[in-house]
Order: structure tokens, then sequence, then C-alpha cells
């Protein structure tokens, strides 16, 4: 299993497309520290001189997951289903159209090679999307200081009764480092969808795109039934322009990961090599 | 005429022809989900219709063609960056474009990346396959939104009023456009003519781009013009024109259709022509 496993991951992580993806992303984190974040170094210098009891921009308020405002921020979380599919989620499509799994299934058993493909895919699309977030933080935090989220100044995006609000206000990094893994399953989960949907769709690239149709369509559906809370990308980004609901959001990431990962596994039953 | 310009255009009959058969046909599921898309939005429509009229007569909750089509094509206002609100993308109309680039993200290229150079050849020309792929792409186009017409008629004529002038009340409340000094055909005019305009230009050039980078590649670009457009207000963001609230039939600063039309047709010129020149160039199998 772990040689199979270690296998898909090298695939997975050492590819054109993940490192594409993640430059991507980079640009994207990039662009907003250039638009948003480094005109605030220059305000922070100049109007605290004169004006020292005002709050100074802080990264929790300033970086890509703190600013649903900005260009970058907007761009990045409506374009993150294909950041996360982009690096390995064709793989399955493209491994059984090209033959690849017949020479795979003669040497190994098949559930090895579909577990471990499942991981492979969870984890790329996880780590291709969090690694530009992160980026972002780490040149958001070399400009602007680190000053901890004080609700009554009213320039903070979250609302105490947001998710995880009275964490925002108290301990900050405690509340970005659950962010952080909410948006490496969301990611992983979005991505592994592809692997579901490469059982029904023989075309690879539109398999890939899988992830960020559903992701629209989950957006699309919280409109038509008027429940705002189903609607991912409003609330994958940690300002949480729509507050996350625990029940929810667990039912809908979990229908997005048990529904295409039963027909993946069910594929691997069905699965003729010849 | 001589004979070799009469081969040329009797191959590009019969590749277009090939084109839009095989095309199609390898399309048909994708036109299931344009009309399961379409019937959700005039659903999604109508229940808006039946929450905020209320209480109202059965006459003013019955929408005409013209308020769905103005419905599908609204977009958003021009958005203005402020921390007090944030940046929400219009889903039904990136769904739709989305959906736009799906269907033509794959075929022009199987021809040169799969075993299937016989198109290719029996082409004769470069140029005539090229010609032949973009109108096929121009077609395709067409067909979805004649697919999405139909659907929405249809639609109207099992829940709502088959007629083409358009509702002020629902307009104003529904579509929060203003569209009482606006004549019907002007406003028909534009969202059946405008939003096909700019998505044939985000067609080609994504067919270019597809050539050029990948299909992968093409599509990402192309949904980053879309986000771009949907949150700045510039011309050379063609997605701009596609969305009504951003025309100058309802918002006084917005952009005429002579302009909207002037630039898709720049963008979708430059589109067939340096693919073309690049398409010329391409060295087929090493793009394989």
């Amino acid at each position: 299993m772990f040689k199979i496993l270690r296998f898909e991951l090298g695939r997975a992580f050492w590819n054109r497309a993940f490192l594409a993806s993640l430059l991507i992303g980079a640009a994207i984190a990039l662009l907003h520290v250039v638009q948003d974040v480094l005109p605030m170094v220059g305000y922070n210098q100049n109007f605290l001189n004169n004006h020292p009891e005002v709050l100074p921009h802080s990264i929790h308020n300033k970086w890509i997951g703190a600013t649903g405002y900005t260009f970058g921020s907007s761009l990045f979380y409506s374009i993150l289903p294909i950041l996360a599919a982009l690096p390995y989620a064709k793989s399955y499509a493209a491994d059984c159209k090209g033959g690849y799994v017949k020479n795979l299934f003669i040497r190994t058993e098949k559930w090895k090679y579909y577990v471990s493909k499942y991981i492979a895919v969870f984890l790329t699309g996880g780590t291709a999307v969090t690694i530009p977030l992160l980026f972002n933080l780490y040149l958001t935090a070399l400009c602007v200081p680190a000053i901890v989220p004080i609700a009554s100044a009213g320039t903070f995006p979250l609302f105490p009764t947001s998710f995880a609000g009275h964490l925002y206000y108290s301990w900050p990094f405690i509340y970005l480092i659950i962010y952080f893994s909410i948006t490496f399953v969301v990611s992983g989960v979005l991505a592994t969808v592809a692997l579901g949907f490469g059982t029904v769709i023989k075309n690879q690239y539109v398999v890939m795109l899988t992830p960020f149709f559903c992701y629209l369509v989950c957006a699309y559906i919280a409109t038509f039934i008027s429940c705002d809370s189903l609607d991912i990308m409003s609330w994958i980004a940690p300002n949480q322009s729509i507050a996350l609901n625990p029940p929810i959001a667990i039912i809908e990431v979990a229908c997005l990961a048990i529904i295409p990962g039963f027909f993946f596994f069910k594929s691997s039953k069905n699965e003729e090599i010849y | 005429m001589n004979i070799q310009t009469a081969r040329t255009d009797n191959n590009l009959i019969k590749i277009l022809r090939y084109d839009i058969i095989i095309g199609f046909k390898g399309n048909s599921p994708k036109y299931l989900l344009v009309v399961i898309f379409t019937l959700i939005s005039c659903f999604m429509m109508k229940n808006e219709i039946e929450t905020v009229f209320q209480g109202k007569s059965y006459e003013t909750l019955r929408a005409s063609v013209t308020d769905y089509l103005i419905y599908f094509s609204k977009g958003i206002p021009v958005y203005i960056p402020s921390p007090d609100s944030s940046f929400n993308i219009p889903v039904m109309w990136l769904l739709f474009h989305a959906t736009v680039g799906l269907f033509i993200m794959d075929y022009p290229l199987k021809d040169i990346s799969e075993s299937r150079f016989i198109p290719l050849m029996q082409a004769g020309k470069r140029i005539t396959w090229w010609i032949s792929k973009c109108i096929w792409n121009i077609a395709t186009v067409i067909s979805i939104y004649l697919l999405t017409f139909i659907t929405i008629f249809f639609f109207v004529a099992l829940f709502g009023k088959v007629s083409f002038s358009p509702t002020a009340e629902i307009c104003d409340l529904i579509s929060e456009m203003y569209v009482d000094h606006a004549e019907t055909k002007v406003l028909l005019a534009f969202v059946l003519f405008i939003p096909l305009c700019t998505s044939i230009a985000a067609a080609l050039l994504q067919m270019l781009l597809s050539f050029i980078l990948s299909r992968v590649y093409a599509f990402l670009i192309v949904m980053c013009v879309a986000v771009a457009s949907a949150y700045f207000y510039a011309p050379f963001l063609f997605f701009n024109f596609s969305m009504m609230l951003r025309n100058t039939v309802v918002y006084p600063l917005g952009f005429k259709n002579s302009t909207a039309i002037i630039i898709d047709l720049i963008v979708a010129f430059l589109s067939i022509i340096s693919g073309y020149c690049y398409f010329k160039r391409l060295d087929i199998l090493k793009k394989r």
C-alpha cells in the first residue's frame, strides 16, 4: 500500500501542472499584495505619526482571506476549484484512457491503487490552494503588523456571531490555523469530485473542470433554495461574507466527498482490465 | 473561378459539414445541461416573482419572454470596492459563460491532439480547416443561445405570458433595473444580440488560447477575464458588455451597444487572424 501511495504522491506532487497551479495561485497572491497591502505600508507610517490613537491596518484585515472586496481575493476564491483540480484531478481519467491502469493492476491490487489515487488527489488539491494563501499571509505579514483584531474598531471583517468569531477576536492565529485546515479539506474534497466524475466522463479535460462546475452549482442551488450557507464560495474565505454554518457545511462537504467517492470506489470493482 | 479555388470551397463545405455533425454530436449531452440550467433559472425567477408580488393579482405575476431574457443577462451593477460590501460574483451569469466555454473547449483540438488527422488532411489547406473550426465555434455558441431562448419560450408559454413587452414592475423589483423609458426592440436587441456577440468573441479567444497553451489553461484565462470583467468596469474586459445592468439602456454611464459590438468584433477578428497565423506555422506532430 505504502509503495503505491508513495509512487502516486510522487507523480502528484512532482509534475508541471502542480507547479503551474502553485504559480497561478502565487501570482494572484502577489497581485493582491501589490494592489492592496503595499499601499497600506505608507498609510500606516504617515497616518499614525499624526493620529497615534488610530488602529493601524493589520494582517488580519489585509491579507487575501480577509478582504472579500479586493480583486485578488475575488479572483482567487472564484477559481479555487480549478487551482485544486489542476495538478492531479484528471490523472485517473488519463490513466484509464492511456492504459496505464492495466500495467498497474497486474502489479498491485486494485483497491490499493484507488485508495492511493484518492489520497494523492485530495492532498494535491488542498496543497495547491493552501500554499498560495500561506504565501500571501507571509508577504502581508512582511508589510503590516499582526495587531490582534478589535471588534469595536469596525475595520475587521468578522462579526462576533460568525463561525469562530470569538476565536478570531481573541486568538486570531488559532482562527487562521482552523480556517486553513477548512480550506485544505474543502479544496481537497473539491479536487476528488473529479475522480467520481472520471468514472462516467471519459474526457479528462471535462473531468478536470467538474469541481469548478460543482462549486458554481452549489452557489446556484443556494440562491435557488434561498439557503446562503450552501454557497461554498461565500464561506470558504476566512472573512466569511456569509457566515459558515458548521452543520450545513459539514453535510455539504460530506456529500461532495461521499457521492463521487462512492462512484469512484465502486468503479474499482467493476473496472475490467481487458 | 479557377480549379484550385473551387476545390478549396468544396473542401470547406465538406469539412464544415463534418465539424457540424461530429462536433454537435459530441456536445449533445452538454445541451441537456443548458436546458436544465435554464429551467432552474426560470423557476428561480418565477419563485422570486411570487415572493415579491405576494398578494397581488395573478396577471401581475406573469412575466414575459423579455422579462426572463433580461433576468438572464442582467449580471451585476458596477462594483465599487468597499470593505463594507464583499464582491459577489453573479453565479448564474458566470455559470452560463463557463458552460459556453465547456462546449468549445475540446472539439477543435481533437483533430491535432488525438489520432484524428483525417479531417485535417481532408481540408487540404490549413486555412480551410481553421475557418471551418471558427464557423463551428460560432455555430455552437449560437446554438446554445438558441436553445436557451427556446427553453425560455416554452417555460413562458406554460407559466408566463407569451409576449415580448417587458413588465416594468418585474424588471424594477426582480432584475433591479428601470426599463420603462426603453423601447421593447432596443431591449430585445440587447438581450438577444450583445451577450451573443460577447460569447462568440470569448469562444474564439478561448479556441485560440487552447491552441497556444492548453484547453484547461485557456478555459482558466477566459474565466479570469470574466471575473475581472464583473469586478472592474472597463471596455477591454469585454464580458462587461454581456451584463445588461452595465448597458447604457439602464445605466446612464454604461456601455453603448455600438461600443460593445465594435470591441467584440475586434476580439473575434484578432482571435481568428492570430489563430490562423499561429496554426499556419504550427508543427502538428510536435504539438501532439
